[in-house]
């Protein structure tokens, strides 16, 4: 542009007001976002713990809220990284109530395996109360 | 990113499992040491219950006495005088409700660890019913669980969150003091840009956030150059998860000062310097140096950058241009790279650059501490300095017409693969054209054929009907 004119002149100052141009920001695709993976790993988590809890699995009971607990750490790690308040927030809420519901479930589960075992006891006479 | 996260992940089990490990031990330790006391309170407890079933004496012999133990750490009895109230019914709602109640005081914890490691039924909870029919009552008022995962989870909840904090703060203070040393008044950029900032008018401001990492800095106003916009990658130290996995493998708060020059003021070049290592990954990845240039060797007589350097470039003589002496002895000599040049990652001048403004230069550094600023000073000179050699910098007519050549090459693949593409999308949108109208057209004949049939049936009705009507009249 205008660089050549003054070049004499300004030998010493190298400024130029006059080229001046105020900063644009550059649009950014959504495709060149970087992957938002703590919110996917949150997800994965939430549905296994509600999973687990939901099916008759033979695992301990601590897992299953492990498992919630973790999706909730890593909502809150991708909460922690989001950019773009509005679009991420929805996105990570969503991932949010996955574990929620996990926790909320949780007494059924209970209900269930409990009732089971008390009647696989008091039926094999093991029951001593 | 992934890999950090998975590998995060896994160490998170890891210590999980340790701590229940570490709990099943105390468990046994702990049942081993009362289970004689505690049993003519069991047999209270069992009494109390209306299930039929063998006496308690019966089941000594069985490992069953290790299981009853495990509620008798409460140290309340008091509640069972309410268990006889209890129907069979109502015992899985209190035992809900006891687990309930452990998620609903998760917040407080403190008073609640002293009871609940030796009651941990982490290995238990498939063969130890009556431990829980019995202890039901009690859990009423001192839940009997383990809070193992909670305490874990919810204390490293609170770190992050602390840490999210601190570490938030961290990064902005190394990005002022980065802005407070080279863009402030009489600082180096001050003195060569005429417009600082990201916005625009005299207090506009210097630095522009995006996410918790990333800071940018803007400067125009600068002969030779359109503009300079500095971008700032810190480390995340925001997010704990990020921040441990970064003890594992460290990283560093790096710099790119990206220049977009004029496009009359800058020839034919292409020409970068970075550690050995580094450029030879940039040569092999980065496009336009694969394209048009070579790892340089290090010319005999006369002197040339640190070994730990290497100088990619289009021609012999662009890179004896660019590598003066003053560089060599400010930055990139032996002495002073020792020195002030630590903290040098690459550099890479290049007229092609894909995207939009193809004259670009960009300088990568890794940025020191915040109290350790002006270890860069000369490397954040090198940026006003290159610009200005560029600037002034013409090829040699030879070298021209030796990359004018190279380029048209560029430019005629370039095009020869524009057209390609282009060539296949027509046919690709030929290609579906064709289908739709075939689809139209089957739709059009079934259309068609369903016409004629209704058509078909209308006159063997017509026809019918006149009979009809015979019959009728008669």
């Amino acid at each position: 542009m205008s660089s050549h004119n003054n070049n004499s002149t300004s030998a010493n100052d190298p400024r130029q007001p006059s080229a001046a141009k105020p900063y644009v920001a550059q649009p950014v695709s959504p495709q060149d976002l970087p992957v938002d993976y703590s919110g996917f790993i949150a997800v994965i988590f939430g549905i296994a713990g509600v999973m687990f809890r939901v099916l008759p699995l033979p695992l301990d009971l601590s897992s299953y809220k492990l498992s919630s607990w973790l999706a909730i750490i890593f909502c809150a790690q991708s909460l922690a990284n989001m950019k773009n308040v509005e679009n991420d927030l929805k996105q990570i809420s969503m991932a949010m109530m996955v574990p929620v519901q996990g926790f909320c479930m949780l007494p059924f589960k209970v209900v269930s395996t409990r009732l089971d075992q008390l009647r696989y006891r008091s039926g094999e006479g093991h029951w001593t109360g | 990113m992934d890999l950090s996260s998975f590998r995060l992940l896994f160490l998170l089990s890891l210590l999980v499992t340790h701590i229940s490990f570490s709990h099943v031990l105390a468990d046994s330790h702990f049942e081993g040491f009362d289970a004689e006391e505690d049993d003519p309170v069991e047999d209270d407890i069992l009494h109390h219950h209306s299930i039929p079933s063998p006496p308690v004496t019966q089941s000594d012999s069985q490992p069953l006495s290790d299981l009853e133990t495990k509620s008798h750490p409460d140290p309340n009895p008091v509640p069972t005088s309410d268990s006889p109230s209890q129907s069979d019914l109502q015992k899985p709602s209190t035992t809900s409700f006891d687990y309930w109640d452990e998620d609903e005081f998760e917040g407080l914890p403190i008073e609640q660890p002293p009871p609940e490691p030796p009651k941990v039924t982490e290995t238990a909870t498939p063969d130890d019913p009556e431990s829980e029919t019995t202890s039901k009552p009690q859990n009423a008022t001192a839940p009997k669980k383990s809070f193992t995962v909670e305490i874990a989870c919810g204390s490293f909840l609170i770190v992050f969150i602390v840490n999210y904090f601190t570490g938030k703060r961290e990064n902005e203070n190394l990005a002022l003091a980065w802005a407070a040393k080279f863009a402030t008044k009489g600082s180096i950029f001050e003195k060569n840009f005429s417009l600082l900032g990201v916005g625009e008018g005299e207090d506009s401001p210097l630095l522009l956030k995006e996410g918790q990492t990333v800071f940018k800095f803007y400067a125009s106003g600068r002969r030779y150059c359109q503009g300079l916009l500095a971008t700032m990658e810190l480390k995340s130290r925001h997010d704990l998860i990020s921040r441990l996995f970064n003890l594992v493998v460290p990283c560093k708060d790096e710099i790119t000062f990206e220049v977009y020059m004029n496009d009359e003021a800058m020839d034919q070049v292409v020409f970068a310097v970075a550690k050995k290592k580094a450029a030879k990954g940039m040569q092999k990845e980065v496009r336009d140096l694969q394209r048009f240039a070579g790892l340089m060797p290090t010319p005999s007589g006369r002197k040339w950058v640190v070994d730990e350097l290497s100088v990619i470039s289009e021609s012999k003589e662009v890179a004896g241009d660019l590598i003066t002496e003053t560089v060599l002895e400010q930055v990139f000599g032996d002495k002073a790279f020792e020195k002030y040049g630590k903290n040098f990652i690459s550099m890479h001048f290049s007229d092609q650059h894909p995207g939009l403004l193809r004259k670009m230069l960009l300088f990568k550094f890794a940025l020191p501490d915040a109290n350790h600023m002006a270890d860069i000073t000369r490397l954040v000179a090198l940026v006003p300095y290159y610009i200005d050699l560029i600037g002034r910098y013409k090829l040699s007519s030879q070298a021209r017409s030796k990359t004018e050549a190279a380029r048209v090459k560029a430019a005629q693949e370039a095009y020869k693969e524009l057209q390609n593409a282009r060539q296949e999308a027509l046919q690709r949108k030929k290609a579906e054209k064709k289908k739709m109208l075939e689809e139209a057209e089957a739709k059009l004949s079934a259309e068609a054929a369903r016409k004629r049939e209704a058509k078909d049936r209308a006159r063997q009705m017509k026809k019918a009907m006149p009979r009809m009507k015979m019959t009728r009249a008669h």
